[in-house]
């Protein structure tokens, strides 16, 4: 398993660099911008930023690519992402009421609050018990069209595959930046990233870091429609363990609430929830977890936490 | 009326110096004073009278100030409801003159076409961050586009927002307001737009801003400027900008007659514009008899009439937003069982404030991320 570092947003003040100094990573450097989609080639700043050579992956493009010359497969992701969006809207149908009376059991004063405890643990219980009903359905269907399709033996995959084999050969660290999470796992999927990334040490950020954990969780505390309710995406490529990343917390989530804090962070346990801001990080060494900057995780306890091994 | 407790406490010990009404000015400014859901406002002069004349529809429109015996101090105690923005100007007479101004111990005003007022905010209002320019968002840019129309049989330039990463290869949604101008410049459009794409509560979009010339005729529910919004300046937009092609991703957007115009489009041409978004539209009608909102609105009157009795489908999605201080209040609230009656998803929106620009601009957020939602859940930067 290779070194594993998570950044938090590089737009305004990027630590890529500083990362990859402390890491003594100098040599050229495998970059996937495939989250930023159609801009994916814009790669001036964080190439100027990290003053190393770059090789950008390209996965946006090459995903177009074997999509249009592999009409069959893309019709049969079509599909199967049709059936996730389903599976997505029934487990956002019923994840509301039962977010919703957690957050209430959490607001009630009742004469006999010691009983209260364990009546917010079992309807957290319950959240939790549904995230991993619908982390079933949605590896059904993924299970589904991999049984069918095996996109890895697809031609078109197979000569991609091989290209970016051998441009991560040359590469001595991978950067995986942020975008639309969606897309990105949909890229790192297709071409099984993970299976050809081998040792490379990797440095992600945002997107990228979420990718990069066990499980995808997307968040917003206060959107401009909706509860905000926090849900389950789908499986991430698990090179990051243990934690559930958390980028640009301090503007989507309400950090000071106590109780929402709380239920994050207890709804995930014991996968650590680390909020990922600018100038921060987290780093895997294959054994253990260390912080870049001031890295917090959420705890049950409603507050923020410094980050330590979990 | 209930007395303030500030000036209760000034008048506890009979008149007040000149001195005294100095200390009491300096240390509340600035006006009007707040305390709960009472507001107090106060002038200073020797006036004959002063009056608060404010747009709070169900209040009476004019309130005198009480002067304070022996001095040149004047007050009004109200109690108004939290969470309010009321816009006024005070109204003072000297002699049989009487001046309209703004509040001069106020520094909080806002502007519209004819000039500007000050503005009241209670407990619970506040500007929403997303109407102020904010450091790290990337700006759309503007540019005009020139348009003849046939319709009107003159020359109607466009300004045409591009949002910031504007990408030529890429297509976009696209929002067409009335009175373009006017909410640039008193709605903070631009600022607005720049922000919810910056924080992705809305997708990248066009959007152009058209103006009237004669705009209480055209935006009268006039065929003209349905034709001129469907048959010129959709096409002209849509031939220079890469916009998606399908009414899902087209949406029509107006205030008060830009409301009236913008139903009165999309009911005369049902199936282009997907969305519309009508704020405190001038949406008067009669049930019996006339109406008595003077004769601009005759023909607002006779197509609400018209539509309310075959209202079809004029859009898939409306939303609506209208103050609860506006008189447009109840014809507003009255036209959202009939559209969802038509199979229209509507949401209906009321907030604490009149019938300004301000409260259109505070409303746009709710309402673009209800048509148009953006990609908030899925994107991380």
């Amino acid at each position: 398993m290779p070194s594993v570092t998570l950044l938090g947003p590089q737009r305004l003040r990027p630590i890529v660099k500083p990362v990859l100094d402390e890491r003594e990573i100098d040599g050229p450097l495998a970059v996937i911008t495939g989250g930023w989609e159609e801009r994916e080639d814009e790669v001036d700043d964080l190439r100027d930023h990290c003053q190393r050579e770059t090789l950008n992956l390209g996965l946006h493009r090459r995903m177009e690519a074997v999509l249009n010359e592999d009409r069959a497969l893309s019709q049969a992701l079509t599909d199967r992402n049709d059936r996730l969006r389903v599976a997505q809207t029934f487990y956002q149908r019923r994840l509301a009421p039962l977010l919703d009376s957690v957050r209430r059991l959490h607001q009630l004063k009742v004469s006999r609050m010691e009983l209260l405890p364990a009546e917010r643990a079992h309807a957290l219980l319950s959240v939790a018990e549904l995230d991993a009903h619908y982390m079933t359905q949605i590896r059904g269907i993924h299970a589904a069209f991999q049984e069918l399709w095996d996109p890895v033996a697809r031609p078109a995959v197979v000569a991609a595959r091989e290209e970016l084999r051998e441009l991560l050969a040359g590469s001595s660290a991978l950067l995986i930046a942020g975008g639309h999470v969606g897309v990105l796992l949909d890229q790192l999927t297709l071409f099984e990233l993970s299976s050809i990334v081998g040792d490379t040490p990797i440095v992600a950020w945002s997107a990228g870091a979420m990718v990069l954990c066990e499980r995808i969780v997307l968040f917003h505390d206060s959107p401009p429609q909706g509860p905000g309710n926090a849900e389950v995406y789908d499986d991430g490529l698990g090179l990051a363990p243990q934690v559930v990343a958390l980028p640009h917390a301090r503007t989507r989530l309400k950090l000071s609430d106590k109780v929402r804090v709380q239920i994050l962070a207890g709804r995930f346990a014991p996968a650590s929830c680390v909020a990922l801001d600018e100038g921060c990080g987290i780093h895997w060494d294959g054994q253990t977890w260390s912080s870049i900057g001031p890295a917090r995780r959420l705890t049950t306890h409603g507050k923020l936490a410094g980050m330590v091994a979990p | 009326m209930k007395a303030s407790p500030a000036i209760r406490e000034l008048l506890a010990d009979g008149t007040p110096s000149p001195e005294a009404v100095d200390n009491f000015i300096n240390a509340n400014r600035p006006f009007p004073l707040r305390e709960g859901d009472r507001a107090t406002f106060v002038f200073r002069g020797n006036a004959d009278g002063v009056r608060w004349q404010h747009f709070i529809f169900g209040l009476a429109s004019s309130q005198s100030f009480h002067r304070v015996q022996g001095t040149d101090l004047w007050y009004l105690t109200v109690d108004l409801r939290t969470a309010s923005r009321i816009e006024y100007k005070l109204a003072v007479d000297y002699g049989e003159n009487t001046i309209l101004i703004r509040d001069p111990l106020n520094p909080l005003k806002a502007r519209d076409p004819y000039g500007a007022n000050s503005v009241c905010t209670t407990e619970g209002y506040e500007r929403p961050d997303w109407t102020l320019p904010q450091a790290d968002t990337r700006e759309g840019t503007l540019q005009q586009l020139d348009l003849h129309s046939e319709a009107f049989g003159d020359h109607r330039p466009l300004q045409i927002y591009l949002p910031a990463r504007f990408r030529e290869t890429r297509r976009y949604p696209l929002l067409i307001l009335h009175d373009g101008s006017d909410y640039l410049r008193y709605s903070a459009a631009k600022t607005v737009l720049d922000n919810l794409i910056h924080r992705l509560e809305i997708p990248p979009m066009i959007v152009a801003f058209s103006d009237p010339r004669d705009r209480l005729r055209e935006y009268a529910a006039d065929p003209r400027q349905a034709d001129h919004v469907v048959n010129e300046i959709l096409p002209a937009v849509c031939d220079a900008f890469p916009i998606e092609d399908r009414p899902a991703s087209r949406c029509l957007m107006g205030a008060s007659f830009g409301g009236v115009a913008s139903l009165s489009t999309a009911w005369r041409y049902p199936g282009v514009f997907g969305n519309l978004f009508l704020q405190s539209g001038s949406f008067a009608f009669t049930d019996i008899g006339t109406h008595h909102r003077g004769a601009a609105f005759d023909p607002v009157v006779d197509f609400m009439n018209e539509f309310r009795e075959a209202p079809g489908r004029p859009a898939e999605s409306i939303f609506m937003s209208c103050g609860v201080y506006e008189s447009l209040i109840y014809e507003n609230r009255s036209l959202v069982p009939l559209l969802q009656k038509c199979g229209i998803q509507v949401r209906f929106v009321e907030a604490r404030d009149g019938h300004n620009w301000e409260n259109w601009r505070d409303r746009y957020r709710e309402g673009l991320s209800w048509l148009f939602p953006g990609p908030l859940w899925k994107v991380y930067e």
